[in-house]
């Protein structure tokens, strides 16, 4: 187990390596800096000082090894558009509003989708599952952007339960972060359905009945456990996508969180900043995964011994 | 025969498929007795692990259901009994080993948990200490050589020989009075399958519990049990002791069946088989199911059902269902 775990965290930092250099790349791939820096009529002269200060004269790898380098410190350099912050504050500034919704969000989501998922197969065809049925169909097709404001428009303004925007304790978070949840319990349910479905037809089910084993056992215990590496795959995907934040939701309830960081840097040119919150939530999917390999470890032996 | 410990009678088994209800067991009766091995024999489709599943009753959900008959386990009824009294019968009184040994075992839970999950049925609140030694205890009991350190092991890492060993643990943990085995050794190979038909007979000899051994195999039949019944499309057509039956088989099916065995002493430049294939399932049928494959066939086949006759044998026991048990064709 523990060299499983090794093993996995060594082939993370390779993918981290390869994620720096395609962040890197990819910024300098949009233009020069210098352009939004430095107004229009700048001279020669001051456009060759400010190069050489940036170091962007200096070749490729170099400039590579350099921001390597210090971002192995943190250090993503001064934020061009808020200035007086380093890259580095900006973004943590705004992590715990985003880690607070993203958070909630993966709660409801598991919370609401594994039961339901479950409880759709074991009751196949019944009408708790046709139901979970539509409930799946709305949220992957109601757009996200809509059911924020329909959610607000319900619950803040009709029925004025929870505030209708801003940033604050857990009566802010509920509307974004079932917004944010809704489609994720769409897939997660129809994921789960569908591989317990398949597990709830296998002999070794059959068996754990033939053995008396009771009903609840045999759905959590026996099938569940099985069916769990399907849900557990989404897992990561959805753990990452929550983490990040949302864009959509942060603007619809005006939550200052990194997504919307992410959009206004992207705007501003503000190289720095657009490294950091790329190399922010690269890290999250990559713990994402990373956790999701390991439980899948944890719960089935054929992975751990194969 | 010994006083019986199981009794199926008139047992009619329905699967709702879209197409309407068929019925997959149709009008099975048969009983078992203490100590006694009865082998249930037919082709793929004919019936067998249904009538298996409709006693245990772990019908395929939701489609399959008992339509109507008596399944008496000691005189007890156990069609229509609550799911919670049934489950208590399941393991206790009745234990089971499945055909396939490489999907039967959980792959995510070592042997020794799903061995003394079977034996916490029985004993709720043993120390799971206690369970464990008794697991390697079962284990013994069928062979499990090194049993100590393979309660450790998950099913991935055994032999299917093995396998269905555990499988066979399983089965006999709850000391059930009955057990049926649905095809044990088909997905096992031939020296295996000797040794594990040996250790079925020695449990028996041991326990004196009744084994159902269904089975397509007619050798592993003549050699382990004691009565047979034979099914075809979800009827029993010929029924006895397996000297009766294998002496004089009486239904057309049987004696195409026991053709079909290829003997060492025999010379054949091709294997003997049945024409034709068995019925697909269908809500209605006229006359005889084996008819349009039969070479006895007589008119009346067509039209009207067989009823049950005495054998040819003489023996007690043995009925066939055939108009032309004389052979006049």
């Amino acid at each position: 187990m523990l060299r499983f775990v090794l093993t996995r965290l060594s082939q993370m930092l390779v993918s981290l390596l390869v994620i720096t250099f395609i962040v890197f790349s990819l910024s300098h791939l949009t233009g020069s800096p210098i352009d939004s820096l430095l107004p229009d009529d700048a001279t020669p002269q001051q456009i060759a000082s400010l190069t050489e200060h940036l170091g962007l004269d200096r070749p490729y790898y170099v400039q590579y090894l350099t921001f390597l380098q210090n971002a192995a410190v943190g250090d993503f350099g001064d934020s061009t558009k808020w200035k007086g912050s380093t890259a580095a504050e900006v973004v943590l500034e705004r992590l715990p509003a985003t880690l607070q919704l993203g958070g909630l969000a993966v709660l409801i989501s598991v919370v609401a989708a594994i039961p339901m998922g479950v409880m759709s197969a074991v009751r196949r065809g019944s009408i708790f599952d046709r139901m979970a049925g539509v409930v799946a169909l709305l949220g992957q097709s109601l757009p996200a952007f809509w059911l924020g404001i329909v959610l607000m428009w319900i619950f803040a303004v009709i029925l004025g339960w929870f505030p209708t925007s801003g940033y604050g304790g857990l009566t802010y978070m509920i509307l974004p972060a079932v917004g944010m949840a809704w489609f994720q319990i769409a897939a997660l349910t129809r994921l789960t359905r569908s591989a317990m479905l398949e597990v709830l037809d296998t002999e070794y089910v059959k068996l754990a009945r033939i053995k008396g084993v009771n009903e609840r056992q045999v759905i959590w215990k026996h099938a569940f456990r099985n069916a769990a590496i399907v849900p557990i795959t989404y897992f990561g995907v959805l753990a990452g996508s929550l983490l990040t934040g949302s864009v959509v939701m942060e603007t619809v309830f005006a939550w200052p969180g990194t997504g919307l960081l992410a959009i206004d840097a992207i705007r501003g040119r503000d190289f720095p900043v657009v490294q950091s919150v790329v190399l922010f939530f690269a890290v999250f999917y990559l713990l994402a995964n990373f956790l999701v390999d390991v439980l899948y470890a944890i719960i089935d032996p054929r992975i751990r011994y194969g | 025969m010994a006083e019986p410990v199981l009794q199926v009678k008139n047992l009619r088994t329905m699967l709702d498929l879209p197409g309407g209800p068929v019925p997959v067991v149709d009008d099975v009766s048969f009983d078992v007795g203490v100590g006694e091995t009865l082998g249930i024999v037919g082709e793929s489709g004919s019936g067998k692990s249904m009538t298996a599943l409709s006693i245990m009753q772990v019908l395929p959900k939701p489609i399959g259901r008992i339509d109507s008959g008596h399944i008496l386990l000691e005189g007890i009824d156990l069609v229509g009994i609550s799911e919670q009294k049934i489950r208590q019968i399941r393991g206790r009184e009745i234990g089971m080993i499945l055909q396939d040994p490489h999907t039967s075992l959980n792959p995510v839970f070592n042997v020794g948990n799903q061995v003394t999950e079977a034996l916490q049925i029985d004993n709720p609140g043993t120390p799971h200490k206690t369970l464990l030694a008794r697991a390697v205890d079962t284990l013994k009991k069928v062979n499990v050589a090194d049993a100590e350190r393979r309660i450790h092991a998950y099913p991935h890492q055994l032999s299917g020989g093995m396998k269905q060993r555990v499988v066979g643990a399983i089965a006999i943990a709850g000391a059930p009075k009955i057990i049926i085995a649905d095809e044990p050794t088909t997905a096992l190979d031939v020296t295996i399958q000797l040794q594990y038909l040996q250790l079925l007979r020695e449990i028996q000899d041991e326990t004196g519990t009744a084994i159902i051994f269904i089975t397509h195999d007619l050798g592993i039949v003549a050699n382990l049990c004691h009565r047979l019944v034979v099914m075809y499309a979800g009827k029993i057509v010929e029924s006895g002791t397996v000297a009766d039956v294998f002496g004089a088989p009486s239904h057309p099916y049987t004696e195409a069946l026991l053709k079909s065995v290829p003997s060492v002493d025999r010379k054949l430049d091709r294997l003997y088989a049945i024409d034709g294939q068995p019925p697909a399932l269908v809500t209605n049928r006229a006359g005889c199911s084996f008819a349009p494959r039969c070479p006895y066939v007589l008119d009346i086949c067509r039209i009207q059902e067989p009823l049950e006759s005495r054998g040819p044998s003489g023996g007690a026991s043995h009925c066939a269902s055939c108009w032309n048990i004389e052979r006049t064709t």
